[in-house]
């Protein structure tokens, strides 16, 4: 059924004319409740903006009712309004009397505030616009108002309403008035002033007690217990802080950016003090504090969409009960100091029970009951971790005493071990020149042991020259004599062949005189060769460089090698091969130099060949062969052997002084060492050896035809 | 009378030539002169019943005199053997015992004393 518009009208007019008739009933109030009279009751809305609302006579009694002490956002009746009026009718008592009262509000809105059609208070910015609506409705300014005994009164509010979140139940209610006595004013003003001192009190203790740990981490990174309990202690600042700030603040938006935070922050301190606590007991509690902070975001999720207290205290309890079980388990585990903090604790649940019991306790006590509520388990930690550090700090201190002594003592062995050290050095200086002059002795002595060595060589290959020498000389002489005893004997002959008169036969013996006395005079020169080669090899190793044919020296020597050793030995024999280049240049050498190296080698080579004639069968025929060839600017001499030959092993060593294959006492082990200086370094030759051991050796010598060492072709 | 004169040095060959140059001439000795023990064998191969006596140097190259006197006491001592007589410059001891011990009827020193070989020789052909 649809109505037109007439009928429309009538249905207004007819209600109308009903409501004017019907007037509304004043609440009436006859008591003073100990907080105040709280104006909940009675009160009617109209989303109409329209300034009569404000007169006492306006009658309102077709208003709906409302509930103003409710966040703006759950009354329905406000669901798109923009300033709109409350409307309340009341009177009080004889039980109050006429007197003035202390007007005291708070709202979530921008409001004007008549009384009786009297604006008595205005409060924010009201617009039309919800947007710009300043809502300031915290800790007004109180106004009195005088109320009549028996008088009907009408509070009239221009309310301009800001929803803010529209999350939370307990958010600021859309209009609270509430009446009290002066006297009450007083006490509350009073318990206000306390309330906040108390928070200001813990705020700057906490900002200290924050500053003074960082400083303690500062200095300490390792304890990073400090760290968590500065990050505690700064949470809490804050928290502090932001109730402090919500008794001051009167703008809605910015009282929503503190109160709530306040919770939020005075729970996360919580939490970083169990983190503070597992780290300063060592306990690990990694997997505790994901719980812990799984708690946290629950509830805080609670108090911001949900409300503030049960979330709020649940969180806190859970805690406080994780903290409290952590400081007990130390204790159990009679950790250093854990004691302190559990009298923190306890001294808090001591201040806490109070409150839980619900006993009634002076302002005083209680704003002393809440100081000691917080502080008494921070300044506990604190103290703890005070006492850690200073602990640390004296242990430090006898630490270094030590380490000081301990350096002392070490700088003491050190300056001992170095002293120890020079000592030492200087004993082993003193050694070592000892050594060395014992050396230098020993060296000189050696030196004059090789040259009395040396000489010992030559006189032993001297004594095996002699027999030698022996049949050498006697040789000639037995010519010298024998030849010239037979041309005593000629000549007597000759004389005689003379007187006969026989001159042919003169002649003939004549003749063989004088083919004798040839014979006498090389003879004689032979004998004379012989001892001068004698003399001049016993000589020192001075010999003059001279002229001199290589066949010769070999020829002569090889011989005297041949008889010396036939004279000691007179089974031996060998052969004797000589294949000496025809028409060989002079060469310019200390013969007895060379006749000594090659006397080395015959002697060498007839020892070898006799040592292998004592093994080898009746087949065997001892040869020694020398050899002289002519080469483009060099004469090589090759004394060959068919004896035993050199070993591989032993072919590098042969040249060494001292290295001899003869049994002690036949050989020096000087005779090649000599040869090979002598024909090195005395004549820049060189000495090689070819050898296939068991058939025999061949030395060859190399002297140069340098103009040095050759003066005429 | 064949004589055999073993000995290296050549010049023997004249000093013995003019020493015995009378025993020569008036061909109471013959001389045949070898260089070496070898050359001497070479040389008894062929003639060791014309040689009478044999004197020998000891200190050769090659085959020594002892080697030669052993030689011809075994090769060429048919009767009547063949004198030997053993020349060395070494007149030592030792020398002496090994000549004799490998058969040498005498034993020379050098420088050879002639007239006391010549005496020598007087009293073997006696």
């Amino acid at each position: 059924m649809t109505l037109n518009p007439f009928q429309l009208l009538f249905a207004i007019l007819f209600t109308l004319t009903l409501t004017v008739k019907a007037q509304v009933k004043p609440v009436n109030y006859n008591a003073m409740p100990a907080n105040g009279i709280t104006l909940d009751t009675g009160w009617r809305y109209s989303p109409q903006d329209n300034p009569q609302f404000a007169e006492p006579a306006f009658n309102d009694a077709s208003w709906g009712g409302i509930n103003p002490i409710y966040p703006p956002h759950r009354i329905p009746q406000l669901k798109g309004a923009k300033i709109g009026w409350l409307r309340l009718h009341f009177k009080t008592g004889p039980n109050l009397g006429s007197r003035p009262f202390i007007f005291d509000m708070l709202q979530s809105a921008a409001s004007e505030i008549y009384l009786d059609g009297k604006l008595i208070g205005k409060y924010g910015t009201l617009s039309a616009n919800p947007s710009n609506v300043v809502p300031l409705g915290l800790n007004l300014q109180n106004q009195e108002v005088y109320l009549t005994q028996g008088a009907e009164h009408v509070f009239a509010v221009r309310i301009a309403p800001w929803r803010g979140p529209a999350i939370n139940s307990n958010w600021l209610y859309l209009c609270q008035i509430t009446l009290i006595d002066a006297n009450q004013y007083i006490e509350i003003t009073k318990t206000t002033i306390k309330g906040d001192e108390v928070y200001i009190a813990l705020t700057s203790v906490f900002f200290l007690l924050s500053l003074l740990h960082l400083a303690f981490y500062r200095y300490d990174p390792t304890q990073r217990a400090n760290l968590f309990f500065a990050v505690y202690a700064i949470i809490s600042t804050l928290g502090f802080l932001g109730v402090v700030m919500q008794g001051e603040v009167q703008d809605c938006r910015i009282w929503l950016c503190v109160y709530v935070p306040a919770f939020l922050t005075t729970l996360m301190g919580a939490v970083w003090v169990i983190r503070a606590l597992g780290t300063l007991f060592s306990f690990k509690i990694n997997r505790l504090e994901i719980g812990l902070w799984c708690v946290y975001i629950i509830t805080s999720f609670l108090i911001i969409f949900w409300q503030i207290n049960r979330p709020f205290f649940t969180g806190l309890i859970i805690f406080g009960l994780v903290q409290i079980w952590l400081t007990v388990k130390a204790l159990r585990m009679k950790k250093r100091g854990a004691g302190i903090i559990a009298s923190g604790f306890a001294v808090s649940v001591v201040a806490l029970a109070p409150f839980l019991f619900g006993v009634t306790i002076s302002d005083l006590t209680h704003q002393l009951l809440i100081l000691i509520l917080f502080l008494a388990p921070a300044l506990g930690i604190s103290l703890y971790l005070a006492r850690e550090f200073a602990l640390d700090s004296s242990l430090l201190r006898k630490k270094l005493v030590q380490v000081e002594t301990l350096s002392v003592q070490n700088l003491a062995q050190e300056q001992e071990k170095q002293q120890l050290l020079a000592r030492q050095n200087d004993n082993l200086e003193n050694e070592v020149a000892v050594r060395t002059s014992e050396l230098q002795r020993s060296l000189s002595e050696l030196k004059s042991a090789q040259t009395q060595l040396i000489q010992s060589e030559k006189m032993a290959s001297l004594g095996e020259l002699t027999a030698g020498i022996a049949h050498e000389i006697q040789n000639p002489l037995n010519f010298v004599n024998n030849f010239s005893d037979v041309n005593r004997e000629m000549i007597d002959e000759l004389k005689e062949e003379l007187k006969a008169g026989n001159i042919d036969e003169a002649l003939a013996i004549a003749n063989d005189i004088q083919q004798n006395e040839e014979k006498i005079i090389q003879h004689g020169k032979r004998a004379d060769n012989i001892v001068k080669g004698m003399l001049q090899h016993s000589r020192s190793n001075t010999g003059e460089r001279q002229l001199s044919d290589i066949n010769t020296i070999a020829d002569e020597f090889l011989k005297l090698s041949y008889h010396g050793l036939r004279a000691k030995d007179k089974s031996f024999n060998a052969d004797l091969v000589t294949h000496f280049a025809e028409s060989l240049p002079s060469v310019n050498m200390v013969p007895q130099n060379i006749g000594r190296v090659l006397l080395n080698l015959f002697n060498n080579a007839f020892y070898a060949v006799n040592q292998k004639k004592k093994i080898a069968g009746a087949d065997y025929k001892p040869t020694v062969e020398v050899t002289t060839v002519l080469k483009d600017n060099f004469i090589e001499i090759i004394v060959k052997d068919n004896g035993q030959g050199v070993s591989d092993a032993i072919k590098d060593k042969i040249m060494q002084p001292f290295f001899t294959t003869k049994p002690t006492g036949e050989g020096t082990g000087l005779g090649l060492s000599l040869s090979y200086d002598i024909i090195v370094k005395g004549h820049s030759g060189s000495i090689a050896i070819e050898s296939t051991e068991g058939l025999g050796a061949s030395f060859i010598i190399k002297l140069p035809l340098t103009s040095k060492n050759n003066e005429s072709v | 009378m064949k004589i055999l004169v073993v000995d290296d040095e050549a010049d023997v060959q004249p000093l013995f030539l003019q020493r015995f140059r009378k025993e020569i001439r008036e061909h109471e000795l013959e001389f045949d002169f070898a260089l070496s023990g070898e050359e001497a064998l070479v040389y008894l191969q062929e003639k060791h019943s014309e040689v009478v006596l044999i004197l020998s140097d000891i200190n050769m190259p090659g085959m020594s005199g002892i080697d030669l006197l052993s030689r011809i006491r075994h090769d060429y001592n048919a009767p009547p053997p063949p004198i030997v007589m053993m020349i060395t410059a070494y007149g030592d001891d030792e020398n002496h015992r090994q000549a004799i011990e490998n058969g040498a009827n005498d034993f020379l020193t050098k420088p050879l004393d002639f007239s006391l070989l010549k005496e020598k020789l007087k009293t073997l052909l006696a």
